[in-house]
């Protein structure tokens, strides 16, 4: 049983003339315990894919499913347990008024958790915090900081998947590598699986064992990220890509 | 008449907000020539605010002081704001990050370039119009005359981006300062923009000062590289030399990219040695 | 992404070398804060004290005022201010300092009364229809419109012809000519904040419409209202004042300071005292909240946060 499957997903916004074909027939499926990627460029449609399956955009045909249990259109609050996001830009993603133990205490309320101080002082040493940011606002913390809030916020309900929305293309080159490390090593220790929209292919080759490419709205290939730097792609679209990377990158002798 | 630029040495800029002084750029110097210098930091590193300082563009409570700010026979530190308006646009352009906020909305594309070039030209209109047909077509745009009819949110961030070095380059100017100017756009765009500019400046032997946060990008585009970190310069090098580079900011920051053809199970993570805020 | 210009590095330790340790401390550091803010503009400092002071001059009535202001003494009447009378009598002989004095709770009363029924309900409209968007949206919105389509006075006065004059209906009146703007403020608000990330995060949890608008949604939209209902505190008081002036808001012999203004008309040329002195009450008063409203709107706008 895959974790998340997509089957002939589609979606469209807007009606009559202005209507706008986001998504064509997308199929997707990720194992359990798997870290997938899906890069493209904007317009593309990766993170319409995450915002469908996080339960964000209702209005997609085709079939949906988080550990084997068929995703409705207006999906139950126990979906929230199973699947959260992490988005993209720290500096939007909390509630400017908001302290931190508010922030992280909210989906416990909601859920109806118990032993509400605990969790929330266990998600924060997870994420490599402490107790003292718990009643600081979100302006006093660093970007870097933010992030892991955020991640924390997102891993206090126990999920088994985490959508994770350009994770740490907002942040500083030496951030970002706290970030991904972290975000490895979550992973392993709470056996998540991670389906991923990011530019980045060197971010991608990091974090994620497959990788799809998506072109305006489809999916043009699938590969293992390990064959990206091998030259293994076939459809040119990831070829040009894998090129423009490459052509900003290090040289073979690099550190 | 040598082909130097810019001189900057020591250059300071304070920041003044009510009784809160923010230092940041510390003796910052270097020389440019016709050459592609970049510029590379982390926000708050202070790589924006050199360029800035250049063109005088902030707030008049800052407070800029250098031992030199020479720009060809200008003594830039001095000059007036008069002085200065006749500087910028026409001998020291800048390029900034998102054509989305840095071109005006309700005017067409090609009246802005028009406007950029009268400015500093006395010249009819259509005269104008001409030579920015010419500049469009210098930045590789296929059909200049539809495209000077659009307005900027009728087109891509690629074609802003170029629309945006047009506007720019169209004065002749003997510097550039580019802010970013990629990093907005999709990888498959940035390499055609990037090449624009390449061209531009090599033809007119300008002199570019790249800012930018990517020390991928700039490794192999261009001549020379300042790593800044905290306000200060804490390495300066060739662009081809960076792998030899000697500072541990520098190393760490090379590290700690995460590269398709370089595989690690953890990234190696910089470590902040509070040493190099005083050198 | 504009430069960012924080300090040294860009991970460094945050600005609070202080960790507030609950969330009480939170609150109370954040509002300090906005207290020192607020103290530091001098025409805000004295928006606030004038503000201030008209709250203790109403709560210390009794003890401030020098006459009773209600009993009439005809032999002392129009007298000019002197050491007896400070601001002098009217044509019943009242003492116009102590008809002021007692005046000031009348004010207060209508500025509060009027912004504790306005402030929640032009919230609630407002948020629910930026929020839910839509039918809802339409409906709210086309009644807003009606309100806002009259101009307040008419509409008090409309509605004060229906209520029957009187203090109460008063308030009722301009309460009910006061809310839209508040509403299509908090709708404005809204609808930019319904597609932000941290309310896209708090949806995606489970939360229910209205946790989301009373604790996401409301908390953003409070600065501007905030701001805006100072600001209208001061319309509030003319208005209140010009239904006084009328005759249809507060009765003899409250002393309410547009009644004594449009009392005293008759005798104004000889005793500019009766006009001159309400009068100057109400500029002084409006002119504070006005001010107040401003250093709020400094001090509060999220954008400069």
């Amino acid at each position: 049983m895959s974790m998340i499957q997509a089957q002939a997903l589609n979606l469209s916004f807007g009606v009559g003339p202005a209507l706008n074909q986001v998504l064509h027939d997308v199929d997707l499926t990720v194992e359990d315990g798997e870290s997938f990627g899906l890069v493209g460029e904007s317009g593309s449609g990766k993170t319409t894919v995450l915002r469908c399956l996080a339960g964000q955009y209702r209005h997609w045909t085709g079939t949906l499913s988080i550990a084997g249990v068929a995703l409705q259109h207006k999906p139950p609050k126990e979906h929230f347990r199973k699947v959260q996001m992490v988005f993209q830009d720290p500096y939007g993603s909390l509630h400017p008024r908001h302290t931190i133990d508010t922030a992280l205490r909210e989906p416990l309320t909601i859920h109806a958790m118990d032993e509400r101080d605990d969790r929330i002082n266990d998600i924060l040493v997870k994420v490599g915090l402490n107790e003292s940011f718990r009643y600081r606002y979100p302006h006093q913390l660093s970007g870097g900081q933010r992030q892991r809030v955020a991640i924390a916020r997102a891993l206090i309900l126990q999920p088994r998947v985490l959508l994770l929305d350009e994770p740490t293309s907002a942040l500083d080159v030496s951030v970002q590598a706290e970030i991904l490390n972290l975000l490895a090593d979550l992973r392993q220790r709470e056996k998540l699986t991670y389906l991923m929209v990011t530019h980045d292919l060197g971010v991608v080759s990091h974090l994620c064992d497959k990788v799809a490419v998506m072109q305006q709205g489809r999916i043009v290939e699938r590969l293992d990220s390990q064959a990206l730097s091998q030259d293994l792609a076939s459809h040119e679209y990831t070829r040009m890509l894998v090129q423009a990377s490459r052509d900003f990158s290090a040289q073979a002798a690099s550190a | 008449m040598s082909t130097l630029k810019l001189n900057v040495d020591s250059l300071n800029v304070r920041f003044v907000n009510g009784k809160k002084v923010m230092h940041a750029v510390r003796d910052v110097s270097f020389t440019l020539g016709r050459e592609k210098l970049a510029i590379v930091g982390e926000s708050g590193s202070g790589k924006s605010t050199v360029g800035r300082s250049l063109l005088k563009l902030h707030p008049a409570s800052t407070q800029i002081s250098a031992k030199a700010l020479q720009f060809g026979d200008v003594d830039l530190l001095g000059a007036s704001e008069k002085a200065m308006q006749k500087i910028r646009g026409q001998r020291i352009s800048m390029i900034m990050q998102d054509p989305k906020y840095s071109l005006n909305p309700v005017v067409k594309v090609g009246e802005q370039i028009a406007e950029a070039y009268l400015a500093h030209h006395k010249a009819s209109r259509s005269e104008a119009r001409e030579r920015v047909l010419l500049m469009l077509e210098k930045v590789h745009i296929r059909d200049p005359q539809r495209v000077y009819n659009l307005y900027p949110h009728e087109v891509s961030g690629g074609m802003g981006q170029r629309i945006m070095i047009a506007m720019m380059v169209i004065t002749n100017p003997e510097v550039i300062i580019a802010d970013e100017p990629t990093s907005a756009l999709d990888v498959s765009v940035r390499q055609q923009v990037l090449n624009v500019l390449e061209e531009l400046v090599v033809e007119q032997q300008m002199g570019l000062i790249f800012v930018s946060h990517d020390l991928n990008l700039v490794r192999n585009y261009c001549d020379r590289v300042l790593v800044m970190y905290a306000g200060r310069v804490v390495e300066s090098l060739a662009a081809c030399d960076l792998q030899y580079a000697e500072h541990p900011y520098t190393r760490g920051l090379l590290a700690a990219l995460p590269s398709m053809d370089n595989r690690r199970p953890r990234l190696p993570v910089l470590q902040r040695d509070p040493l190099w805020l005083t050198c | 992404m504009i430069a960012n210009i924080s300090s040294s590095g860009s991970s460094a330790k945050p600005q609070a070398d202080h960790s507030p340790a609950s969330s009480v401390d939170a609150l109370y550091k954040s509002s300090l804060r906005v207290l020192r803010h607020l103290l530091r503009n001098p025409m805000t400092l004295a928006g606030l004290l004038v503000a201030l002071l008209l709250v203790v001059v109403a709560a210390f009535a009794p003890w401030i005022a020098t006459h009773d202001p209600v009993v009439q003494n005809l032999a002392n009447a129009l007298q000019a201010p002197s050491a007896a009378h400070w601001f002098g009598t009217d044509e019943y002989g009242r003492d116009i300092f102590s008809r002021l004095v007692y005046g000031s709770r009348i004010t207060l009363y209508i500025i509060t009364l009027v912004t504790v029924i306005v402030g929640p309900i032009g919230l609630f409209i407002g948020t629910v229809s930026g929020y839910f968007g839509g039918l809802v949206d339409t409906v709210f919105m086309r009644i807003t419109d009606i309100f806002i389509s009259f101009p307040s006075l008419v509409l008090a006065l409309a509605f004060i012809a229906a209520l029957g004059p009187g203090l109460e209906h008063a308030v009722v009146a301009i309460a009910l000519t006061s809310w839209p703007p508040i509403a299509r403020l908090a709708r404005a608000e809204t609808l930019s904040l319904r597609k932000a990330d941290f309310v896209v995060a708090v949806e995606l949890q489970g939360a229910s419409s209205t946790r989301i608008i009373l604790r996401h949604i409301v908390p953003m939209c409070l600065s501007s209202v905030i701001i805006r209902l100072t600001m209208n505190m001061a319309g509030i008081i003319l208005t209140a004042a010009a239904l006084g002036f009328l005759g249809l808001g507060a009765q003899a012999p409250l002393p309410e300071w547009g009644a004594m203004i449009s009392t005293g008309r008759r005798y104004m040329l000889e005793c500019w005292w009766l006009v001159a002195v309400p009068g100057a009450a109400i500029m002084l008063v409006s002119l504070a909240f006005n001010l107040l409203g401003d250093g709020l709107r400094d001090i509060l706008d999220p954008r400069s946060e």
